[in-house]
């Protein structure tokens, strides 16, 4: 779903991608770890296309994001790590916005927006401003904007930043239903415990490079993940 | 503590003109100090000061003459003090209350060991500052303007110690210091009024918009009669003279010291009542700075409740989305209004004069073929209209939500026209307003009333594209308030200047010949002004769908 082959992006002098290569399949929660200033969230970005990279490709669902951007962009969603979103609006209009944009029938819109923000708890509040909204709250009605017009690939960038327990609990049952309908999930996060458990891959990225990758057992072994984490940064610090 | 204020208010006026200067630098990645835009800024804001201080000199002359032929040249100062604290007031009063309640560094200098009646202190002496700016415009030029007067006036003399009396000097560096305290305690005030009501209203944003339009329409009214005002300022100097003397003794007083050296305890009234009102008014917020800042009243909380959701198009749903914005921000209603406003204050004038425009303009122009009144009517609304700058700010306004439309399945092109689309819908009451005025009124024909309904909309559509294209060449994301970007940025005073330029220039090829050439019709002067416009907004589009594209991608 997701194929990241050899990708470089350079910041000025500094190259804060450096041929990095991936694959994502349908189905498959993938798991993106590293230090701050790893590469994560630029990673993120090049694939999403929100920002151009210097070499390398990126294919969603087979297409070239470079070539094909909007036909890439139609096939997945993505939540950033401090998701501002349209503070003058209210949550209803917004996700009635991006529906919109995604061209979801009223139907879809109804049982989807419904579905989620039940499910997220926030379905009461609605009708207020984003404006008025608490981080957690902002970052559950993204969720919903995200995962409510199905996109067979979802980017999440630190999606557990500022949500409750139970919100975050959801959301993981999200991202495994998403999977379970054909999706594929990639998200960064530095919350190792939350790694190890949900995601079925998973790619250690330091300084731009990727240094590790694969399926969870292969990637950790006997130890926890944190532990190899820690190692890692030791060996390559 | 001294040291603490003083780095405040240091932190708080750098802040501020290191941020206008970025911004007038345009890109933010832009890493020279003087560039372009930074260059033509300073330029306009340096020849605004000097328009404002020669305008005050010319008054200040023309009215201390008549004062001086009347022998009440002791009533120059306390004029000068009365009109440069309204000016000062009137230019900070709206900053105040974000001034002081609404900074952004509020709840981290709470949390410091700074005691919140120093961090009030370092705001009050802020706002001064800018105060002290804008009294300084008027009494500079006044200063100047007494000096010269009492050299070359012998009228004056005879009541004063000499042109370099230490007395008189002395009052007016009183009078430079105290003008700016008393416009910063009244300030202080209304912002405080502003603060407490605004809790409690729940449309704050209309109210601004409401009172902001007041002020504009008081200032405009005032500025339109000035002459009247000034005339009868000086054709009635000794009855105002006569009548201070008798009701404003403190201001007599003032005035005699301030003008003549002699007495000088008549300066001290004044200044101890505004010494006091300053302490008053910062001892009385001192008592409430916490709550005012801290507090966040529980806006009642609206209820969801489930309707019938409508599918729309994506196209609308970005128009509508701007519509939405636009309205959320009284700075910018207020900012791209202004042409909405000019345009309804030609309508009323129409409604009002309509019959004088019929009756001269054949006298003026016995050569002029066709309907001129339209060609002008039309012109002038659509010189109205770039005055809207609403896109000029819209692709820095994205901000921090730009990965929103950047992540989803846009098409640029849509984007840009979605926010092109604002410019006409915000010029559009005001155009059609003026257009029934002038249909009512003046002498035209249907096609000269769909010229003078469609030219204003198409300068708005031009002007509109040319905003966002411009915009896009000089973005700035990295804005804390949205007013900085609507008001300061570098692309919206590049956007008014070549918009009313490139306005202009069709108009000028059209009214002239229009109004001396006989053989010149009317349809030739509409045709050309129609072929410009579809022109330029052709060339503006194809430049979005090219190069804006490729530029929008790599935002």
């Amino acid at each position: 779903m997701l194929k990241i082959e050899n990708l470089t992006k350079r910041y000025g002098d500094k190259i804060a991608v450096d041929n990095l290569s991936l694959e994502i399949k349908s189905g498959e929660i993938y798991g993106f770890i590293g230090h701050n200033g790893a590469g994560k969230t630029t990673t993120i970005k090049c694939a999403c296309g929100l920002i151009e990279f210097d070499s390398g490709e990126i294919y969603i669902d087979g297409i070239s994001i470079k070539d094909n951007p909007l036909e890439c962009k139609r096939r997945l969603s993505y939540l950033p790590d401090n998701p501002d979103l349209y503070g003058f609006m209210s949550g209803i209009k917004y996700l009635n916005f991006v529906a919109d944009i995604y061209g979801m029938t009223v139907e879809e819109r109804e049982k989807q927006i419904h579905k989620l923000s039940d499910m997220f708890g926030i379905t009461s509040d609605l009708a207020q401003p984003i404006n008025s909204y608490s981080h957690g709250m902002k970052q559950k009605l993204a969720l919903i904007s995200a995962f409510m017009h199905k996109p067979k690939l979802v980017l999440l960038d630190e999606p557990f930043v500022g949500l409750d327990p139970m919100a975050a609990h959801r959301m993981k049952e999200e991202m495994r239903s998403a999977c379970k309908d054909g999706a594929a999930v990639f998200f960064s996060t530095h919350v190792l415990e939350v790694a190890e458990k949900l995601c079925d891959k998973i790619a250690i990225i330091r300084d731009g490079r990727l240094i590790l990758s694969g399926s969870i057992e292969d990637v950790k072994g006997a130890a926890s993940l944190e532990d190899v984490f820690l190692s890692l940064e030791e060996e390559n610090g | 503590m001294v040291k603490t204020i003083f780095d405040l208010v240091k932190i708080k006026i750098t802040g501020g003109i290191s941020s206008m200067l970025s911004f007038m630098r345009g890109r933010e990645t832009k890493k020279t100090g003087f560039s372009f835009g930074t260059a033509l800024i300073l330029a306009i804001v340096i020849i605004a000061f000097l328009f404002m201080m020669v305008f005050s000199f010319g008054i200040a002359m023309a009215v201390g003459f008549q004062m001086a032929m009347q022998r009440c040249m002791w009533l120059f100062y306390p004029l000068a003090f009365i009109v440069s604290t309204v000016f000062a007031f009137v230019g900070t009063v709206f900053a105040a209350h974000s001034y002081l309640f609404e900074a952004e560094d509020n709840e981290l200098l709470l949390s410091m060991p700074i005691k919140p009646s120093a961090v009030l202190i370092s705001r009050m002496l802020s706002l001064y500052v800018l105060n002290l700016v804008y009294s300084t415009l008027i009494l500079f030029p006044v200063g100047i303007a007494h000096r010269l007067i009492l050299i070359y006036s012998r009228y004056s003399r005879a009541d004063h110690y000499g042109i370099n009396n230490f007395g008189v000097i002395l009052t007016y560096l009183i009078t430079l210091l105290f003008v700016p305290a008393l416009a910063t305690a009244l300030s202080c005030i209304i912002g405080y009024i502003i603060g407490r009501v605004s809790k409690k209203i729940p449309n704050k944003g209309l109210l601004t918009v409401v009172i902001g339009f007041s002020a504009i329409a008081v200032l405009a009214v005032t500025g339109l009669n000035l002459g009247p005002i000034i005339s009868a300022l000086i054709n009635y100097i000794d009855s105002i003279a006569i009548s201070v003397k008798q009701y404003l003794p403190l201001l007599y007083r003032y005035g005699i010291s301030s003008h003549s050296g002699k007495a000088m305890w008549g300066v001290l009234p004044i200044m101890t009542l505004i010494t006091a009102l300053t302490l008053f008014v910062y001892k009385y917020m001192s008592l409430n700075f916490l709550k005012l800042v801290t507090k966040r009243t529980a806006e009642k909380k609206k209820k969801y409740k489930s309707k019938p959701m409508q599918r729309t198009g994506v196209q609308y749903a970005l128009i509508k989305k701007e519509i939405g914005y636009f309205f959320s921000i009284p700075a910018y209603v207020m900012n791209a209004g202004m042409s909405t406003i000019m345009a309804a204050f030609l309508g009323i004038s129409i409604l009002l004069r309509g019959d004088v425009i019929n009756e001269y303009l054949p006298v003026l122009f016995p050569d002029a073929s066709g309907s001129l009144t339209a060609l002008l009517v039309g012109s002038s609304l659509a010189l109205c209209c770039t005055l809207n700058d609403v896109t000029a700010p819209s692709i820095s306004l994205e901000g921090k939500t730009l990965w929103l439309l950047k992540s989803t399945p846009l098409d640029p092109v849509k984007i840009f026209l979605g926010k092109a689309v604002l410019s006409p819908v915000v010029s559009l009451p005001g155009v059609l307003f003026t257009s029934i005025a002038a249909a009512l009124k003046l002498n035209m024909g249907v096609a000269d009333v769909l010229f003078v309904i469609f030219i204003p909309l198409l300068a708005c559509l031009f002007s509109g594209f040319l905003g966002v294209c411009i915009n896009l060449r000089i973005p700035r994301f990295d804005w804390s308030t949205e007013i900085t970007v609507i008001k300061q940025s570098l692309s919206v005073i590049i956007t008014l200047l070549v918009s009313m330029f490139f306005t202009s220039i069709p108009f000028v090829l059209a009214i002239v010949p229009a109004a001396y050439l006989e053989r010149f019709s009317t349809t030739m002067s509409y045709g050309i002004c129609i072929i410009y416009f579809v022109l330029i907004i052709a060339l503006e589009i194809f430049y979005l769908c090219t190069d804006g594209r490729k530029i929008w991608n790599r935002l």
